[in-house]
């Protein structure tokens, strides 16, 4: 199993770090979008949004277009500790690596 | 249990696959594809069998696909509104507009030259098709840095195609211009159209539902 000592937690969820995957993929997307991607429940997706809104992760923008709707993006924090997460990942894959 | 870099590995992997997804913006759906395919295989088949009196002037014949064009690209548009709606989505995406702000100068290049060959060609079928073509591949292959892997090649082989139709073998075929530009449009526009459209419902069809599993 990977050290989870070195990973963050909040993002080394299968469900947030999908999540953070997409909004890091794009500007911004919609709850709809990020629903129909990842075939998650309302739930479970507002539950994941949460959380990462609670760690400064994300951010959060109401508009509205014919009606209210929520646009979720990765905030500078967020996107600062999603990179970490990769280099995390990539230095435990090399590490494996003969004479890494 | 799976060791450490392994995982991680796996994690890595999966990652990119979700970002190309996220990244990626399919302009033609299957469904489009296969609706344009047979409009241009059935126009084609009805252009060809037009003896040599009644056949459309090289003005008409651009009225007529450009009236072809419209039709799909509409179909296409109500796929893509229909899709919007169900996801509670606005219709015009970014990767839409994306999408549109690509295509459109090669387009309109290829609708202005072929509009020229019609007007001042009193035979120039053959110059009206390869354009099309062409600068048609062009406008997929302008897409290439959000469009899927099978977009892009539906792009080569129109741009392969286009590029053939201005060779000096084609140009020998002067003398039946009209049956030679409707064998093109059929070949581009009809078959390889079908050819993607049946790619893609195979390809969707096999993919996984969710890259989450992938993630557990």
């Amino acid at each position: 199993m990977i050290d989870f000592s070195q990973l963050d937690k909040i993002i080394h969820e299968k469900g947030r770090l999908a999540i953070m995957t997409l909004l890091a993929a794009r500007a911004d997307w919609s709850f709809q979008d990020l629903k129909a991607e990842l075939k998650m429940s309302d739930g479970n997706l507002i539950t994941h949004l949460r959380s990462l809104f609670k760690a400064g992760y994300t951010t959060e923008t109401k508009e509205m277009l014919g009606r209210p709707q929520t646009r979720y993006a990765l905030s500078p924090a967020g996107r600062t500790a999603f990179t970490a997460y990769l280099n995390v990942l990539e230095s435990i894959v090399r590490s494996a690596r003969p004479g890494g | 249990m799976m060791p450490a870099d392994r995982e991680a590995a796996d994690h890595l992997k999966t990652i990119r696959a979700l970002m190309e997804r996220a990244t990626i913006y399919r302009a033609i759906s299957a469904p489009t594809a296969l609706a344009g395919g047979l409009s241009a295989l059935a126009l084609c088949g009805l252009l060809w069998q037009a003896e040599p009196g009644t056949r459309p002037s090289p003005e008409s014949f651009v009225g007529l696909w450009v009236g072809a064009l419209i039709l799909v690209s509409g179909f296409n548009v109500w796929l893509l509104y229909r899709s919007a709606r169900q996801r509670g989505d606005a219709f015009a995406s970014s990767g839409m507009r994306m999408a549109l702000r690509s295509v459109a100068p090669p387009l309109a290049a290829g609708f202005v030259l072929s509009t020229l060959a019609a007007v001042t060609r009193s035979n120039g079928y053959a110059d009206i098709a390869a354009f099309w073509i062409l600068f048609y591949g062009l406008a997929l292959l302008a897409m290439g840095s959000f469009a899927p892997r099978s977009l892009l090649m539906l792009g080569t082989g129109f741009f392969a195609m286009g590029l053939l139709a201005f060779m000096p073998e084609v140009r020998a075929l002067e003398g039946r211009s009209y049956q030679a530009s409707l064998l093109y449009m059929a070949l581009s526009f009809g078959i390889l159209h079908l050819l993607y459209a049946g790619y893609v419902f195979v390809s969707q069809k096999n993919r996984k539902p969710s890259v989450m599993e992938d993630l557990a």
